[in-house]
């Protein structure tokens, strides 16, 4: 009797608790935490891996950054600085067939000349025009000009601070080799370690160059070389990305940039799109005279339509929907290189290309079935699942205009082309918009080197 | 949810799919629920041993013999994680000696119309080792022997805190009948109860606070 009460209570219990209804009713805080099991991590290790990859990106770029700065070709030379004030006074060759040149040289001018009894090149000090035979030094490399191949050659480092000046070999405290035959004068003046004037006998070698004009006279078989440097002195230009146009050494420069734009979004062409947002913080660092590198990150809002066929799934739908509407967030770390291939007064024009990693922080996906009726799930939503280091190709164009020295704005189209599939989906989604942003360089803040 | 559509669902899971895995995880939530909130304190308690049964199942899906109810091999994984749930706080579990027990008066308690969420309520109410062996017992349908080897106690011990168990349970509903909807009365011990069954609104709305003022 008393197993039969007591089996009673155990049937209250059995029957009572078969059937939970809706206390056990599915919440979506549990399947996360369970998503967060399968992934063998808590969501916050994201972040955390997010960190140490943004970290690293960091860190390569400080290594480039100091191996351009610490690279010794690209310092500027003291000894140039010494060569400076050599030959302050300043004189006026004559032009042809005069007296032996007397090397003049005014404060920033590199000449090369030759003294012979029989020729005479003449230089001209006005700095309104360039040589003839003037070649622009690139930066923190050499020039090198040769007008008769047998005769000279010359190579020259050229730095704006730099004077060179040869009124005789004895004045110039480096000139590496000078050879010099009879009747032929050389009168060089350089810098270089590697600086090598040859002259052939008949052969005179004279150059007398300014920066602004220079005067060449030649005379029968004479060969005249006029190395030139394209020097623009003491006037030190603020711009971030135009430090020199001749012997600086480059110091690379660095910019900060807010930028946001609208992002069409498409899987299939760009005739079924949708548009999301992007913004996020962009830096620049401009590594060359033309080249620069941009690395951020952009939160991006991601929305768009795709037929099921573009939608990959190993999950077997009972009946497979029409299309997927997907709204997905992306933090999107681009590194990107630029290239200017216009820059005139506060206005530049660059083209850059590049590699961003997508790190897909929500995934939303919404299932749309024909009839309206869902015969199958209608909607999946994950969380900080996929990421495509590197899987998206950039392409864009920039046009920025300088309102200051320190500040200025820019206007970007671009054209995002996924080089894998994104998201759970694996779809192929392409993004394009406008970016438009505000630039701060931060070079000007710095010292000079 | 068909025998077919299950297998295909399966299938997918073992292929790692994780949106297999949610519907999966979708499709069988309420019954392994069910199951854990039996065993657990609260719903949250529950949450956590059901995730942790899931995750098992997830991890050990090749091994599922698709020839043999899916529900079943399910629900026994949820009654395991349960019962390793009870092992990994048997420290902090609640004992109570069998001296404590008093007898209540047998009445027809099948014959009790009592809700689920009551029900729940007083199992809940029970000590952790209790709530236990009871559910393996009463509900689950395991022996003592079973139960023992399970929960590595003896056949006595399983017997005794079953009748332990029953003892509360009955007092719980004859204090339920005097003061109806009221089944929240500890058994004479000092446990405190958790009986929240939904979770607490943990996000503090700012704007509500203000614009309730």
């Amino acid at each position: 009797m008393k197993e039969e009460k007591e089996d009673s209570i155990d049937k209250l219990f059995s029957r009572g608790l078969s059937d939970p209804g809706d206390n056990a009713s599915y919440r979506e805080d549990d399947w996360d935490a369970m998503e967060a099991m399968l992934d063998g991590k808590k969501p916050e290790s994201n972040v955390r891996r997010l960190i140490i990859l943004v970290s690293t990106i960091a860190a390569m770029l400080l290594l480039i950054v100091g191996w351009l700065y610490l690279n010794p070709t690209s310092k500027p030379d003291k000894t140039d600085q010494q060569l400076v004030n050599k030959k302050p006074q300043a004189k006026t060759d004559s032009g042809k067939y005069g007296p032996p040149v007397q090397q003049l040289a005014e404060s920033k001018s590199s000449t090369l000349s030759a003294k012979d009894s029989s020729a005479i090149s003449a230089s001209d000090m006005s700095r309104k025009s360039k040589s003839f035979f003037t070649l622009s030094a690139v930066t923190g490399g050499r020039s090198t000009t040769g007008i008769n191949p047998h005769a000279y050659q010359y190579s020259a480092i050229n730095k704006p601070d730099t004077i060179i000046t040869g009124a005789k070999v004895n004045d110039i405290a480096i000139t590496d080799t000078i050879i010099t035959d009879k009747n032929t004068a050389v009168l060089a003046g350089n810098k270089a370690k590697t600086d090598t004037i040859i002259s052939d006998k008949n052969n005179s070698l004279l150059a007398g160059n300014t920066t602004r004009k220079d005067t060449i006279i030649t005379e029968n078989k004479r060969r005249l070389i006029s190395v030139v440097d394209d020097i623009k002195p003491n006037k030190k230009k603020p711009g971030r990305s135009n430090p020199t146009a001749s012997g600086y050494a480059y110091r690379p420069t660095f910019a900060v940039s807010f930028v946001a734009s609208p992002d069409i979004n498409s899987v299939q062409g760009f005739s079924q799109n949708k548009v999301g947002t992007n913004a996020g913080l962009l830096l620049t660092i401009g590594v060359a005279r033309k080249w620069t590198v941009t690395t951020g990150a952009l939160y991006a809002a991601k929305p768009y339509m795709t037929p099921f066929a573009n939608y990959a799934t190993a999950y077997k739908f009972s009946t497979d929907p029409q299309s997927v509407t997907a709204n997905c967030t992306v933090l999107d770390v681009p590194i990107n290189v630029g290239y200017q291939v216009y820059s005139k007064g506060a206005n530049k024009f660059s083209l850059g290309t590049g590699l961003s990693s997508y790190f897909m922080l929500r995934e939303n996906y919404t299932y749309n079935y024909a009839g309206g009726y869902p015969a199958g799930p209608t909607s999946y939503n994950i969380r900080n699942q996929n990421k495509h280091i590197l899987g998206v190709l950039n392409l864009n164009a920039t046009y920025q205009r300088e309102i200051s020295s320190k500040f200025g704005v820019g206007v970007q189209p671009y054209l995002k082309l996924p080089l894998t599939g994104i998201g759970y989906g694996q779809v192929n989604l392409k993004s394009a918009g406008v970016a438009v942003g505000v630039t701060w360089n931060i070079n000007n803040v710095l010292k000079p080197k | 949810m068909g025998e077919d559509e299950l297998h295909q669902l399966v299938k997918s899971c073992l292929k790692d799919d994780r949106l297999s895995h949610k519907m999966l995880y979708k499709a069988f939530y309420g019954f392994a629920m069910g199951i854990c909130l039996r065993y657990a304190n609260n719903r949250y308690e529950a949450s956590e041993i059901m995730n942790q049964g899931f995750f098992k199942v997830f991890k050990n899906l090749a091994k599922y013999d698709v020839n043999k109810p899916f529900k079943a091999w399910l629900g026994r994984i949820m009654v395991n994680t349960s019962i390793d749930y009870y092992r990994a706080n048997l420290k902090v579990a609640y004992t109570e000696e069998l001296d404590k027990a008093e007898h209540i008066n047998d009445t027809d308690l099948a014959d009790k119309n009592l809700s689920y969420n009551e029900l729940l309520d007083m199992i809940s109410l029970l000590p952790r080792a209790y709530r236990t062996i009871f559910n393996l017992f009463a509900i689950e349908g395991y022996t003592h022997e079973e139960i023992g080897e399970m929960l590595n106690i003896s056949t006595g011990t399983s017997k005794s805190n079953l009748h332990k168990a029953r003892e509360k349970l009955k007092k719980m509903i004859a204090e339920s009948n005097r003061i109806p909807g009221i089944n929240q009365t500890q058994a004479n011990d000092n446990i405190v109860p958790i009986t929240q069954h939904t979770p607490p609104n943990l996000s503090v709305s700012f704007v509500n606070n203000v614009t309730k003022k």
